[in-house]
């Protein structure tokens, strides 16, 4: 059996993967070549939830590596460092960051020898570097004889991962004019000798710096970098020393906070509970005490969802879903919308159009700060580019 | 706490409650336990917990049995309200009793799950049970680490989750809608994670514990002693008969 790699879009959920999953068993049966081996264990699956991976039983990555791979006879910690982990194997894995879980979640499929891959969108959360050695390990899978099976949102992240597409894409976007920052002004969010210690392995900060209006700040950085933990503390989400100063105060109880900043997690299915598209895009505005009809009209416009309005959020494809949660913190008249990887499972036209509702935002007085790995939305989306690796931050361009 | 201990514990109390001894000695047996694990733990914070749980019992047990139940006779009144003071010590028996097996409750909750799932497979449960106690143990981490996500998410858009318990009743929409939305999306997805990955996972639990053959002794007896105990009549009337 040769090498076999099938790329497939995914538009809606679950059916498909259901389908793909079926015929990688199928592909399994054929690859074993008659000896007793059960097509399920011979199918390396990678949801796009990472997270589902690990048992959660045992106490550690470390753990959870070594149970599978004594399981299936595989060398735990030759694997451990072959995907990067070796600093990780103490961590649990519900701290773990996004990319991080990607790539555990890779190494625990990996020790459990598959002949055929099935994954599931998981390239959208790793950084380049990842991106790049995740593609390189698959590329070899295939060369090895092993088939791969790739459901992608419609940008393509893996094969071509290998030219670098992302990185030239990124280099030849021409910037528009209307993309300039706003004239400096008083800054909306201000972080003073910012720092949190979340574990033994991790500090961030101290960590100084001003958000001003009309700026679309992408907060970039490897995975684990503390991105996400500072973005945390700027939404008055996480204990921290030093001083957050949100519109010139600082705030001292959670509502005050939330009617000046406003934050959409990674995963849209953590955040949804209303019945319809309209309800939840109105709802974090409501609870700020900041909505206005035509706002959620426009936003629902530009980023396409004016037909789904009436519809359960929950029947929509994750894509929209995770269109309908970042909409929901742009509909607000706010001064901060944090957005955490919001590209993520986004098709390239919907990446415009988040585009396009970040600038609708932005003009009518606030800023966006975006954490994303996507150097495509970066190059196009910011006017600001934060750099963060390991608990500092190490660079702050204004192109 | 390792399995063991709180199996020891399981059994001794059980023991103790169904050898029906005196009212006095059940209080005894379950104050010896909280103060076993108090020193285990080297932290009062069980007891707390403890006490939070036997109390929201104790209480209705209290108003109904010595105020309410006609059959305890009364014994003395206040401002009008009829005070029974066999009711009262009756709830406080049933109080003693609920707290004795409230004890153990917390000293299995004390057990990890690693350390757990490693017992169970030292007393050479069938694969099928292994199985369903590893998916079941797995589910159990994964909704708590999930629901703490979502509160967080949640508050992220301005909804109160924490404060007082109405702020706590009015934010449960928001929390377990997402979360059992997301835990039905995502079964299928788990089982089929559990069929391709880890399969028999629980089986090849590395092993070090020793005595295991008494662990398994001391569970038989805790079972079968707890089988005596609900087969006979309700245990804390058959203690005010003593």
């Amino acid at each position: 059996m040769g090498e076999q790699y099938t790329r497939v879009e995914v538009t809606t959920d679950d059916n498909v993967l259901w389908q793909v999953l079926s015929e990688a068993e199928g592909l399994a049966s054929a690859h074993s070549g008659g000896r007793s081996i059960s097509p399920a264990t011979a199918v390396g699956f990678v949801p796009v939830n990472p997270q589902m991976v690990f048992s959660g039983i045992w106490a550690s990555i470390g753990d959870e590596l070594s149970q599978i791979a004594k399981l299936h006879g595989t060398d735990a910690a030759s694997i451990a460092k072959q995907f990067e982990l070796t600093d990780l194997v103490g961590q649990k894995p519900q701290d773990l960051s996004g990319g991080e879980a990607i790539r555990a979640a890779v190494a625990l499929v990996y020790a459990s020898k598959p002949s055929v891959w099935v994954l599931d969108r998981c390239f959208e959360w790793l950084e380049p570097r990842h991106r790049g050695s995740l593609s390189h390990f698959f590329l070899s899978e295939l060369q090895r004889g092993a088939s791969i099976f790739e459901l992608s949102s419609g940008r393509r992240w893996f094969i071509e991962a290998d030219a670098s597409p992302n990185t030239s894409k990124s280099q030849t976007v021409v910037r528009r004019d209307d993309r300039r920052p706003a004239e400096p002004s008083q800054p909306i969010l201000e972080l003073n000798n910012v720092s949190a210690m979340l574990s033994p392995r991790f500090t961030l900060g101290p960590i100084s710096l001003k958000i001003r209006a009309g700026e679309r700040v992408a907060l970039v950085g490897p995975n684990g970098a503390g991105k996400t933990t500072l973005a945390k503390i700027a939404a008055g989400l996480l204990a921290h020393t030093g001083k957050v100063l949100v519109a010139g105060t600082q705030p001292e109880r959670r509502r005050a906070w939330a009617q000046h900043v406003v934050y959409a997690f990674q995963n849209p299915d953590d955040q949804i509970f209303r019945a319809s598209v309209r309800q939840e895009l109105s709802e974090t505005a409501r609870r700020a005490g900041r909505f206005e009809s035509h706002r959620l009209r426009n936003i629902a416009e530009i980023m396409g969802l004016l037909n789904h309005l009436r519809l359960n959020p929950l029947d929509l494809a994750l894509s929209n879903r995770r269109l309908v949660t970042a909409g929901a913190a742009l509909v607000p008249r706010i001064r901060l919308a944090i957005l955490d990887e919001p590209t993520a499972f986004l098709s390239a036209n919907q990446l415009q159009s988040l585009i396009r509702a970040t600038e609708f935002f932005v003009n009518s007085g606030g800023a966006v700060i975006s954490i994303t790995h996507d150097p495509e939305f970066a190059s196009q989306f910011a006017t600001r580019t934060i750099s963060i690796d390991r608990g500092q931050v190490v660079d702050d361009t204004r192109p | 706490m390792t399995p063991v201990t709180a199996t020891v514990v399981t059994a001794v109390t059980v023991g103790l409650l169904a050898a029906a001894p005196p009212p006095e000695q059940v209080a005894i047996a379950a104050a010896v336990t909280m103060i076993c694990l108090v020193v285990i733990e080297r932290s009062v914070s069980p007891i707390a917990l403890l006490l939070g749980w036997t109390v929201a019992f104790l209480i209705p047990l209290v108003l109904i049995h010595g105020l309410l139940n006609t059959q305890f006779p009364v014994s003395d009144t206040f401002y009008g309200v009829p005070i029974r003071s066999k009711g009262i010590a009756y709830a406080g028996v049933t109080g003693a009793f609920i707290a004795s097996l409230f004890v153990v409750a917390v000293y299995w909750l004390r057990v990890k799950r690693d350390q757990f799932m490693k017992f169970l497979v030292v007393l050479g449960l069938p694969t099928a049970l292994l199985s369903v106690a590893f998916q079941a143990l797995s589910l159990v981490q994964q909704i708590d680490s999930r629901s703490r996500i979502i509160a967080l998410a949640q508050r992220a858009r301005g909804i109160d989750t924490e404060g007082n318990i109405f702020t706590r009743a009015r934010a449960l929409v928001p929390i377990v809608l997402p979360l059992t939305v997301t835990l039905l999306r995502e079964a299928r997805t788990r089982a089929a994670i559990q069929d391709y990955v880890r399969a028999q996972d629980a089986i090849h639990a590395p092993i070090a514990a020793k005595l295991m053959s008494f662990a398994e002794l001391l569970i038989v007896s805790a079972g079968a002693g707890l089988l005596w105990l609900l087969l006979e009549q309700p245990p804390p009337l058959r203690l005010l008969q003593v």
